[in-house]
């Protein structure tokens, strides 16, 4: 074994570190509080029924927000305590190893645990009540998606206190990653955590790809669904094919560490190429996969408050199918410099700036949708905006990198970080916020508050320009990605600093987000109404929040902007329809199956990480148990009767 | 007002103090001070690219701040409002037609030079050859021309086309000097060429770009720039005044740690293949072809 | 899970499930012989590589028309074309895989 490699498998508990000890008291004070307030107000049964059992698309839709909001948080600090140690040159505020797991934790935390259940959560919150469905396709299978993330997040974040966290780049690529380079759990939690929650992504992507095709109301063509829900439709196709890939290479490298085979080693006819290659089959479309369903919000939003039609419907369509395709066939642009021949780089290196032409359109669509509009700036509206100068510059660092020759300068290099940082905040995070914003109201019945959201937007955005210019111009001078230190002299010092400051100003504008949602939950404005914004779409047209079976009546939908055009034929006094009489609705039983079947997971996969296949045979022999179970268990769903109905709809004050 | 102006200008003022004193200078930003045709060429593709996406970009964020000026939602606003319309041929073909061309010109430019750069950047008879291998956490040069060796540094001659050979003996690397071209990746028990130049005499930092553990932060080197003579001269006093590179010597060269500059008169005999073989370079036959071309 | 498809519903109507038995059948037979294939060193490699593909992707079809009803649908035939599109990127991973890992073949020296 490599002389001076931490072995990290005799500590069980991470020791010698005076941050990770502050972390392993709060995270016991923080349990025994959550443990004490459940008990004290009898919260258990209310926790277990409404919640943990629950298959109710907007439950899970809230619980996905959460995670991400708690994730976002972690992510952030790791990336401030990044953004410390290199303010100036010779810092010594975190050690190498230190460094290498934060970088690590990093990126995993906010790609896969952050953006995914933040996406995810914008899917189940709004795709039914968009398309006028009463719940997904498989509400079960949603509730196992959405546990197999959260164990599969609670895996991965066990190890920054258990065994040590990963510290081989959240690319993981190996030899590095191997065994030999990397003894320690850390690189097994990673390759678990993401398994576990891999397989509840590729459920969510078939779930929702479902949903949309089969369980649109009556009357609602593809043609006239509302832009997200062609957003969704498009990232669930990619994630139904590029997640797969994933699984697998993650699964061979797992086989490789565990059981000594040789998929990633140059030996016995391995290749640790291999690993890049597949990595990047799946990477590329992932970033389409987070940032498609922006793109689906943003069109809402701009829409909404633009008081407007979008502009270019179809060519919106056609541009998020193709990017949709196209991303499959970019990946090599992630490792242009891995010598793989001219012609390969230049194939890929023109398919990646093919992208970019989709991509630009939308931006031209959503300006010509404020053009001779009606804008208010609202805060749904300023995330969005801030998102499109962001996004063009973004992209257009995107083309940059794409020229095959010209990357061999940008790889690796600071100019990459402030590109791929620039579209994934500017763009997934953006538009998660805007989302949120927008939704929020839907969700919980309440708005959150105009001058708060302003100030927090103003500064992550402000905070944002200062953060990740200045890295591209460092990239420029040299800097490469994930050192820990630089020596003075070169420069790098002053770039550094403001980017630093940058960072902090980023913080302020989450922890001021975070204020906002305490501050409204008690004096935020109660939604009464359920279209607190003058929405065009169905889901504005139930009550906030909307009751456990959505739509009494399955609304008929004959254009695009179906709530909108209603309003506007109320408004001119055209005679409504008389409404049909009501009848009982089909609706999900709850279960706390999905729940058990993930702690199951849970547990095999922390077996896995250790080495100790007792818990992964118990782990395993659970999840069997819990499948057969549901495949025998007939009592799955049941009527709400009418007078329920009536009963509930007349508490709404709605007939 | 003025008071506030003159704030903002003690501020800026301030900054641009900074920078001068810490040094920041324009040479520093090193892509865009190229000293070999490589970088050179690399360089104006970025700026050919920079130029090409700005047709775009610039007006984009124009236009966005216009039209919310121009469109707020305002009581007094008498701008037009037209809340039905959608549809525009013409506008999409333009901006659908816009992009196709710029990407169309960039793609032409890319396809070029990505063939272009993977050619010796002059035709000479004799480059140079070194043979760079990538270890925890230090780098090894090797000149088969010359029988010596040393580690981060090396020595080229100004003027002459160098071909770097790029492996590991340990996990991958990548092998960047900024002012002298675009790195590539070094990966064990493959071999893979760059080609590089420097035009101007000089000292040229390069580091390793690619995360290999705990000492990468340090694997930066020097790549010395300087004319043919004094190139040879150089070559001549390590051959006779540097220890030799023993076995063992490389042995404790590949355990993990971090090394200052060294020079070695001599290193075993085949060191550069046998570490591609022994880190599985016999299931890469390509690579394969390229060492058996350096051999003839 | 069988008795919620009308196919398979269709079938029990009609005595033991034949679709069924025929596909289970199927699906080990092709699976033994690639086994037998390579534990009984039956050919030289390359042969050996292409038809272990030819059985996989049988195997693939018989998994398809007996067990996943790709020939049944109310609607549109949503998954005929997922499925299609699938093919497409497959093809396209595999042979972008090949053609990226065979590196170095066209390194003009």
């Amino acid at each position: 074994m490599p002389v001076g490699v931490q072995n990290y498998t005799t500590h069980f508990f991470v020791t010698g570190d005076p941050l990770i000890y502050g972390v392993d008291v709060s995270i016991i004070l923080v349990s025994l509080a959550i443990v004490y307030v459940l008990t004290r107000y009898r919260k258990w049964g209310w926790l277990w029924r409404e919640w943990l059992t629950t298959v109710d698309h907007k439950r899970i839709g809230i619980m996905y927000l959460i995670a991400a909001l708690l994730m976002l948080f972690r992510g952030g600090v790791d990336g401030l305590l990044m953004r410390t140690q290199l303010a100036w040159p010779n810092m010594h505020f975190l050690e190498a190893e230190h460094y290498n797991q934060i970088f690590t934790t990093h990126g995993t935390i906010m790609i896969l645990f952050m953006a995914m259940p933040f996406i995810f959560a914008m899917f189940n919150i709004a795709v039914p009540l968009q398309i006028g469905a009463r719940d997904v396709a498989f509400p079960y299978l949603n509730a196992i998606s959405f546990w197999l993330f959260f164990f599969g997040a609670l895996l991965f974040n066990h190890s920054f206190v258990i065994g040590g966290s990963p510290d081989a780049g959240w690319t993981s690529y190996p030899p590095l990653a191997d065994l030999p380079f990397n003894p320690g759990p850390g690189e097994n939690y990673y390759l678990l955590g993401l398994q576990i929650s891999g397989i509840g992504s590729i459920a969510t992507g078939i779930n929702f790809f479902v949903t949309i095709l089969k369980m649109r109301a009556p009357g609602m063509t593809l043609m006239r669904m509302p832009l997200f829900c062609w957003s969704v439709l498009a990232a669930c196709i990619i994630i139904i094919f590029a997640f797969p890939v994933l699984t697998v290479a993650l699964a061979l490298l797992l086989i490789d560490r565990i059981a000594g085979a040789h998929f990633f080693t140059m030996f016995d006819g391995g290749n640790p190429m291999m690993f890049v290659n597949m990595f990047w089959i799946w990477g590329h479309p992932e970033v389409y996969i987070v940032v498609l369903p922006a793109f689906g919000i943003f069109s809402e939003v701009v829409a909404t408050f633009s008081r407007k039609r979008i502009f270019g419907y179809s060519s919106m369509v056609a541009s998020m199918l193709a990017i949709a395709v196209i991303s499959y066939f970019t990946w090599v642009h992630h490792f242009f410099t891995m010598g793989a021949g001219p012609g390969v780089n230049s194939f890929f290196a023109v398919a990646t700036m093919i992208i970019a032409i989709p991509t630009g359109v939308k931006v031209f669509n959503w300006l010509m949708t404020m053009f001779q509009g009606r804008i208010r700036i609202t805060t749904p509206m300023l995330w969005t905006l801030g998102f499109i100068p962001n996004f063009a510059i973004g992209g257009a660092t995107g083309v940059m990198l794409s020229v095959a020759p010209a990357d061999y300068q940008y790889h690796n290099s600071y100019f990459l970080i402030a590109h791929f940082h620039q579209v994934l905040i500017g763009g997934t995070v953006y538009g998660m916020l805007a989302g949120m914003y927008y939704w929020w109201p839907k969700m919980f019945g309440f708005k959150l508050d105009e001058r708060l959201g302003k100030w927090a937007f103003w500064f992550f955005n402000i905070g944002f320009y200062v953060c990740f210019l200045p890295q591209y111009l460092v990239g420029f001078m040299g800097m490469t990605r994930r050192v820990y230190i630089y020596p003075p002299g070169l420069g790098w010092e002053i770039p550094n600093l403001i980017s630093t400051i940058g960072a902090y100003l980023m913080g302020v504008g989450f922890i001021l987000i975070v204020a906002d949602v305490v501050y409204s939950i008690r004096y935020g404005e109660r939604d009464l109404t359920g279209d607190p914004w003058d929405g065009r779409t169905l889901e504005w047209s139930l009550s906030s929040p909307p009751p456990h079976y959505n739509f009494a009546r399955i609304p008929r939908v004959d254009s695009r902007d179906a709530w909108w055009e209603m309003k506007q034929r109320r408004q001119r006094g055209e005679p409504m329809e008389e409404p049909e009489p009501l009848r009982p609705i089909h609706m999900p039983k709850n279960s706390g199956v999905p729940f058990i079947l993930c702690v199951a997971f849970f547990v095999a996969g922390f077996g896995f990480v250790f080495n100790w296949y007792v818990f992964s045979v118990i782990g395993l022999l659970t999840v069997a148990i819990c499948l057969f179970h549901r495949s025998f268990d007939y009592d799955t769903d049941y009527y709400i009767p009418v007078e329920e109905l009536e009963h509930h709809e007349a508490a709404l004050g709605r007939t | 007002m003025p008071n506030r102006s003159g704030r903002w200008l003690r501020w800026i003022g301030w900054l641009g103090g900074c920078l001068v004193v810490t040094g920041c200078s324009p040479e520093q930003i090193v892509v865009f001070h190229p000293a070999g045709p490589v970088a050179a060429t690399e360089e104006r593709l970025i700026w050919t690219s920079i130029a090409l996406v700005s047709v775009v970009v610039v007006p984009v964020i124009a236009l966005m701040f216009y039209i919310v000026a121009r469109y707020r939602d305002r009581p007094n606003n008498n701008a037009p409002y037209r809340p039905k319309w959608s549809e525009s041929k013409t506008l999409e073909i333009i901006w659908w037609g816009i992009p196709i061309v710029i990407i169309g010109i960039l793609a032409t430019f890319t396809v070029r030079d990505t063939f272009a750069l993977t050619r010796p950047p002059e035709k000479v008879s004799s480059p140079l050859t070194v043979q760079v291998t990538s270890l925890d956490w230090k780098w090894l040069f090797q000149y088969p021309d010359h029988g010596v060796a040393t580690v981060n540094y090396c020595e080229i001659p100004v003027g002459r086309p160098v071909q770097f050979i790029l492996t590991s003996n340990a996990p991958m690397n990548s092998f960047w000097v900024p002012q002298l071209g675009g790195q590539e990746y070094t990966m064990p028990g493959m071999a893979m060429r760059l080609w590089l130049q420097a035009d101007k005499p000089g000292v040229y930092t390069g580091r390793g770009a690619n995360f290999s553990g705990r000492g990468y932060a340090h694997m930066t080197f020097r790549v010395v720039a300087v004319s043919d003579d004094e190139f040879n001269r150089w070559a001549a006093k390590v051959k006779q005044t540097a220890p030799p590179l023993t076995e063992d010597g490389y042995r404790k060269l590949v355990a993990q740690g971090i090394s200052p500059e060294l020079s070695f008169s001599s290193y075993p005999k085949g060191l550069f293949e046998d570490t591609i073989m022994m880190e599985g370079g016999m299931y890469m036959k390509h690579d394969m072809s390229i060492l058996g071309h350096e051999k003839t | 899970m069988a008795h919620t498809s009308e196919g398979a519903a269709r079938h029990a109507a009609s005595g033991p499930p034949w679709m069924h038995i025929i596909g289970f059948v199927l699906s080990i037979v092709l699976t033994l012989a690639a086994l037998w294939l390579v534990l009984g060193h039956a050919m030289r490699p390359a042969p050996l590589f292409f038809t272990i593909m030819v059985l996989a992707v049988l195997q693939i079809a018989v998994q398809l028309f007996f067990f996943m009803h790709i020939t049944e649908s109310y609607g549109p035939a949503w998954h005929v074309w997922m499925l299609a599109l699938g093919v497409v990127l497959v093809v396209a991973i595999v042979a972008g895989s090949i053609w990226i890992m065979t590196f170095g073949g066209d390194v003009a020296y």
